[in-house]
């Protein structure tokens, strides 16, 4: 504690009534006068200095207040632990979950920070820049920075807005903001939906907003390609997206089709490529494959609904996902979330599934089979011909998940939310088919692993998570 | 058969899935007690020289969050309370049923989209009679009690 201030005046009051009590020299009246003097028109000097020092202060506040409003900052913080209930007892393998959720609680999963400025260059044009970090991996410590909007926007009226540089890929409902913990009810958006690789695109995006009676519809188009992502190196060429945003007070409608040609440059992806390639040559399979190559078209297309009265929330979405003239998987993937607001409460159920048509793994397993068949009459490649078999079938993305979960805003910036799933994401024999991955001495384990027949149950996987905006 | 029942049982993650809905039934008893919000009318002002007589709630809804910047025609520029004036918190819930935190979520789906920023503020109903009084083509609230001559009311929310 400080002492109040009014202490130390009390203390110069007393010393100065000292000084004046103590009998000075004498001065002479024309002496007197002249220090009198001296001293007004030091304090006439000092008061101007005031004066101006006070002027040239509220000139730079003005000055600062105006390119503080100009300039908006905001932020979102999310801190969290999670742990899968996968066990050690599997062989040399551990598993993780959704990369970076092991058997061991850590919070390197969902935590997440990151700030947005927004700068108002004059009332039509403005830029946006915004910066998130979060952990590369869960072996290490090791943060990255990553730039997923960075755009500069031109608003001439109230209806229209163009952004041109980098901006998220609004494939589902709540793709534009998927790390903004605080913006939707959950952990974070049931993963056999939102995990996709690629979240974000250098172009153009236009809105265009009509407001037909009380709805509101918003219109965007975009075009652009993307960076090569992290999975697999994959790279988006000539996206191309449209989505519509029809909504009224409680509901909100939407559909989105997006369409790119998808590239890859990973080494894993041409290794299988070439023994595709030896099966068709060699006539096992009647045409020939392709993994992902170059200009491979994947369609995505999905429709959304949301009613949130303030009360009651519920949110449902389907997907498909298309991949034309490529091994890779058609994904179908839905979910439906329920909930319901008791105060600052809002516990919640969400049942989440994602599945690969029937027709579509009948060409894989077609593939796999014509690859041992190869390997069977050619003794020398057996080994080879297994691992492509392996892989082929490897690419699928199979799982269903039940959660329950619940919300608390503990203050109008903060809130907290607790979250239990039960994912299977293994079929009956144990082979792994979902969002799990084997990790062998602290490394991933590639695809072309012949997955060991684990005998594993459905899963739990707990989260705690803190979210805040600023 | 014993030790794998008891293991089960004893698997904290299983128990915690069990557990959950005894937490919601907490957290639904816990609402109850929630506290309740202020009970003071609402004024909907504008300036007195605004085309505009009456507005609903619902348009006055829109304005606010950024879905609409026109009502019935006129073009309207909101302007909000600050963060946990209790006038601000009571115009949400009875416009837009909607708690401080979920005015807050719905804001940082819009920022952090890049789509919009939410309304400026004034500190309290008198700097607010103030702004709108003097600035045509603003929308404010204020408590009744607040209102004067200066702006004309539009509605009245109970």
């Amino acid at each position: 504690m400080t002492k109040p201030p009014y202490r130390h005046l009390l203390l110069l009051a007393g010393s100065m009534s000292l000084l004046w009590s103590i009998p000075g020299h004498a001065l002479t009246d024309s002496e007197r006068d002249q220090k009198l003097q001296e001293s007004e028109a030091r304090i006439q000097k000092l008061e101007m200095q005031l004066k101006n020092s006070q002027n040239a202060w509220r000139k730079t506040d003005r000055t600062l207040k105006e390119s503080v409003s100009r300039l908006k900052i905001n932020g979102f913080v999310t801190a969290g632990v999670s742990r899968a209930t996968v066990d050690k007892e599997t062989g040399n393998y551990r598993w993780k979950y959704l990369t970076k959720i092991t058997d061991e609680w850590n919070w390197k999963s969902d935590s997440v920070a990151g700030v947005q400025f927004t700068y108002n260059i004059d009332p039509k044009w403005d830029a946006t820049v915004q910066i998130l970090s979060r952990f590369d991996d869960e072996f290490s410590n090791d943060t990255n920075l990553g730039v997923e909007w960075a755009f500069l926007a031109y608003r001439p009226n109230d209806k229209l807005a163009a952004r041109f540089g980098r901006v998220r890929t609004p494939l589902y409902m709540f793709s534009e903001y998927l790390d903004v913990g605080f913006a939707y009810p959950w952990v974070r958006p049931p993963v056999e939906m939102y995990r996709v690789p690629f979240t974000f695109y250098d172009g153009v995006s236009v809105d265009y907003l009509l407001e037909l009676g009380s709805w509101n519809l918003l219109t965007n188009l975009g075009i652009g390609s993307s960076e090569p992502g992290v999975v697999l190196d994959l790279q988006a060429k000539n996206v191309g997206t449209l989505n519509f945003n029809l909504n009224r007070d409680a509901w909100t409608l939407r559909t989105n089709y997006t369409r790119t040609k998808m590239e890859s440059d990973d080494p894993k992806i041409s290794t299988v490529q070439q023994g595709l390639d030896l099966l068709h040559t060699n006539g096992y399979t009647n045409q020939r494959y392709e993994m992902i190559g170059k200009n491979n078209l994947a369609q995505y297309l999905s429709y959304g609904a949301m009613y949130d009265d303030g009360t009651w929330q519920v949110i449902g979405e389907v997907g498909e996902i298309h991949w034309k003239d490529s091994l890779v998987l058609d994904g179908w993937s839905n979910y439906l979330s329920v909930g319901r607001r008791f105060g600052n409460f809002l516990p919640y159920a969400v049942y989440a599934h994602e599945y690969t048509p029937a027709k579509n793994d009948k060409k894989r397993q077609a593939v796999s089979e014509a690859a041992l068949a190869y390997g069977a009459d050619n003794p020398a490649l057996a080994g080879l011909m297994q691992k492509l078999s392996n892989q082929v079938l490897a690419f699928t993305e199979t799982q269903k998940s039940v959660t329950l979960g619940v919300r608390w805003d503990v203050s109008s910036r903060v809130a907290t939310k607790l979250e239990v799933s039960r994912v299977f994401g293994f079929d009956k024999k144990g082979n792994h088919i979902g969002r799990f991955d084997p990790i062998e001495n602290n490394q991933t384990v590639d695809t072309e692993v012949n997955y060991p027949h684990t005998g594993l149950k459905p899963q739990y996987v707990t989260s705690l998570v803190v979210n805040a905006v600023f | 058969m014993t030790p794998h029942i008891f293991k089960r049982l004893t698997n904290p993650l299983r128990a915690s899935f069990l557990a959950l809905p005894l937490f919601y039934a907490g957290a639904g008893l816990f609402s109850m007690v929630a506290p309740s919000i202020a009970h003071a009318e609402i004024a909907i002002i504008t300036h007195p020289s605004a085309s505009l007589d009456a507005a609903s709630k619902e348009e006055v809804a829109r304005i606010y969050l950024g879905k609409s910047t026109q009502i019935q025609g006129t073009k309207l520029t909101p302007i909000d309370l600050i963060e946990g004036n209790k006038t601000r918190d009571a115009f949400y819930l009875k416009t837009t049923g909607k708690s401080p935190a979920q005015v807050n979520s719905y804001w940082s789906a819009q920022i952090f989209s890049g789509k919009g920023q939410p309304p400026e503020t004034a500190v309290d109903d008198i700097e607010m009679v103030q702004t709108i009084s003097s600035n045509s083509g603003q929308i404010g609230y204020v408590d009744v009690s607040a209102v004067n001559a200066s702006v004309k009311v539009i509605l009245t929310i109970p």
